[in-house]
């Protein structure tokens, strides 16, 4: 309950910080202002446009608040999505002036006799789309994940900027002294909200360096990093979280990543050791990963999630993992161990084939000491003498061992490839599962 | 939190995004009357000859004489979207001066009247935007306050007390005549003007 109150808290919070400038805006009205329903609604775009863009920066600050609510990879699945629905606001707002008066299309040629506030508008513009296109199409355009982050912060900052000139030196709710105040200290609020995650909280991570001790390959091109604090205590997680991870001199550097811890955070007497462990599916998890020698210093900002079992209290747990994303799984697995809990676990392990199953000696040990525990290993290709379940998880397997009398009050916990988790997205409702306790966790978004 | 519901809230958010944009185009439009779109941004009635470098001097968005949103455009930048209203020049002499302009083109929605946009401008400053064809320069105008169109008819009967105009229409300080025909002696009307009601009309 508490936590759907600061659901809706954080979610009142963001609609009121969208629609306050035109809230303002109508207020303030003045006949000087006046203009015809067009340009009325190409300014609210406008507004909502530029309003979304600088939430975005809040969004992504790794506010605990926000990121306890919903989950920091909900959070980052809606800052992609409403990233995409700002581009189209923003596109809406020139056309919506053009149409209202075609001439003006003329102003929005690049040339030396545009008025600067159009220009610096237009570049807003192209930088906002290129924050976009990026993102989506950063695969196809074969960037690595580092340029891309760095450009990402970088144009984002540069396109407030330009946006925000562009309103306060055209706009015409912004001619008024008084809107043109409440712009500066609204785009002031959103730049320190940037500069908290990309300043402050680097320098408090400044005391608190990681080394790492151990690089352990393991089955499917994944490595495990093994991590001691140096310095200072660590600190515990809840089972299924993840933390931003990077290497390098400084936690300034902007290649960092989200990492699902794959140890247990629940070992009483836990000397602060974690592991993470990762598949090399890009430039820096294939590059970078296999090779880093013990000794390494890395920075880690976390614990961040809501992906974990401690929060989702239900009759049982059923966890679908696929591919590396059986890691958040594994670490709720020793907890549950550890804990001692007696609820049903039931375990679908889905890989593409035998040797792409990560902690699968890991995994079976752990049946054999857990009764609770029932593992179910899915591969899509296996020889003839593969005995478990092949193809891809689905109905019918989850109906084989899950009970009949109760799987529909179990907590569902998904992690993997994207498709697996869309088609458990669909399948669990079909099946009669409450959507609320369907939880997936998804950090592939560029 | 589960994908589904995340793209379904952004979908519910969006929608309601564009419902807060007509919301407020509808709110802007009730507090202040719409102004229309125009296909062409207002053209430049001044000759170059009365164009100096300080437009902006006259042309400021505080005194309303030109809209807010240009408030950071350079002088240079005005051309982009206004262009050079033609010329209308004079079609005739103007030995008089121009302080006799309005006997004909002073009321608007008059044959040749001014157009509305005019009335602020002070009499006698008429040519300085509008100077005379010098093809036309010896062409003397028709006469002050004939008109190009048919003359209204009389909308009553001319005979009886009605003969004489003089006994309702008044020259002197309570005329009750276009300011355009103040040259005009009474005994003239009918020149123009015939009857257009008959004492048969009325029976």
């Amino acid at each position: 309950m508490r936590l759907i109150i600061r659901g809706v808290f954080w979610f009142g919070l963001y609609l009121t910080l969208i629609l306050f400038p035109l809230v303002a805006g109508v207020v303030f009205f003045g006949d000087q202002q006046a203009a015809s329903p067009l340009i009325y609604l190409g300014i609210a775009t406008g507004y909502i446009a530029l309003a979304l863009m600088a939430t975005e920066l809040a969004l992504v600050s790794r506010f605990g608040g926000v990121a306890g609510a919903f989950g920091l990879d909900s959070l980052l699945q809606f800052h992609r999505q409403i990233g995409i629905a700002s581009m189209a606001f923003a596109v809406a707002h020139p056309v919506l002036l053009i149409a209202d008066r075609a001439y003006t299309m003329s102003l929005l040629v690049p040339s030396g006799a545009a008025p600067w506030p159009v220009s610096v508008g237009l570049v807003a513009f192209v930088m906002a789309a290129l924050v976009v296109g990026l993102s989506v199409y950063r695969r196809q355009l074969r960037l690595s994940y580092g340029v891309w982050h760095m450009t990402h912060g970088l144009l984002s900052i540069a396109l407030i900027g330009f946006a925000a000139a562009h309103v306060l030196g055209i706009g015409r709710f912004a001619a008024l002294p008084v809107m043109r105040a409440l712009w500066v200290i609204y785009l002031l609020f959103f730049v320190l909200m940037f500069l908290r995650y990309r300043l402050f909280r680097p320098l408090s991570l400044m005391h608190r360096p990681w080394e790492v001790v151990e690089n352990r390959p393991e089955h499917g091109q994944s490595n495990t990093l093994f991590l001691r604090p140096v310095g200072h205590d660590g600190f515990r997680f809840e089972p299924g979280q993840f933390a931003w991870m990077g290497f390098g001199r400084s936690p300034f550097s902007t290649d960092q990543h989200p990492i699902s811890f794959s140890s247990n955070g629940d070992i009483p007497s836990h000397d602060g050791t974690i592991a993470f462990t990762i598949k090399q599916l890009g430039d820096w998890s294939t590059e970078v990963v296999p090779n880093v020698e013990p000794g390494t210093r890395a920075w880690v900002d976390g614990p961040h999630g809501v992906f974990t079992i401690d929060r989702e209290e239900g009759a049982g747990y059923v966890l679908i993992g696929g591919g590396v994303g059986i890691t958040p799984l594994y670490s709720m697995l020793q907890a549950l161990e550890t804990r001692g809990d007696v609820r049903p676990v039931f375990m679908f392990h889905a890989a593409n084939d035998y040797d792409d199953l990560t902690f699968r000696e890991e995994l079976e040990a752990m049946a054999e000491r857990m009764p609770s525990l029932t593992l179910v290993t899915v591969l899509l290709r296996a020889d003839d003498s593969w005995e478990g379940e092949r193809g891809f998880v689905t109905a019918d397997i989850l109906a084989r061992y899950l009970p009949p009398t109760i799987y529909r009050r179990f907590q569902y916990l998904i992690c993997g490839p994207g498709p697996l988790m869309d088609a458990m997205e669909e399948v669990l409702p079909k099946i009669g599962v409450p959507s609320d306790r369907i939880h997936t966790e998804r950090f592939d978004m560029v | 939190m589960n994908h589904r519901i995340v793209s379904t809230v952004v979908m519910m958010i969006v929608a309601m995004f564009i419902g807060a944009t007509a919301l407020f185009a509808w709110a802007a439009t009730i507090v202040a009357p719409p102004e229309s779109g125009a296909a062409y941004a207002p053209e430049n009635p001044h000759p170059p000859s009365r164009r100096t470098e300080s437009c902006l001097d006259c042309h400021t968005p505080d005194q309303g004489t030109i809209p807010v949103t240009h408030r950071n455009y350079p002088v240079e930048t005005c051309a982009q979207c206004h262009r050079q209203a033609p010329r209308v020049l004079v079609p005739h002499s103007v030995g008089m001066g121009d302080a006799r302009c309005p006997l004909c083109h002073g009321e608007p929605a008059r044959d040749l009247g001014i157009p509305v946009s005019h009335l602020r401008y002070e009499t006698g400053e008429c040519l300085l935007c509008h100077p005379v064809d010098p093809d036309s320069y010896f062409k003397q105008p028709p006469p002050a306050g004939l008109s190009l169109s048919y003359a209204a008819p009389i909308p009553h009967v001319t005979d009886d007390i009605f003969t004489d105009c003089s006994y309702c229409h008044h020259l002197g300080p309570r005329r009750s005549l276009p300011e355009n025909h103040r040259d005009f002696a009474l005994e003239t009307c009918m020149d123009c003007h015939e009857p257009g009601v008959t004492e048969a009309d009325n029976q």
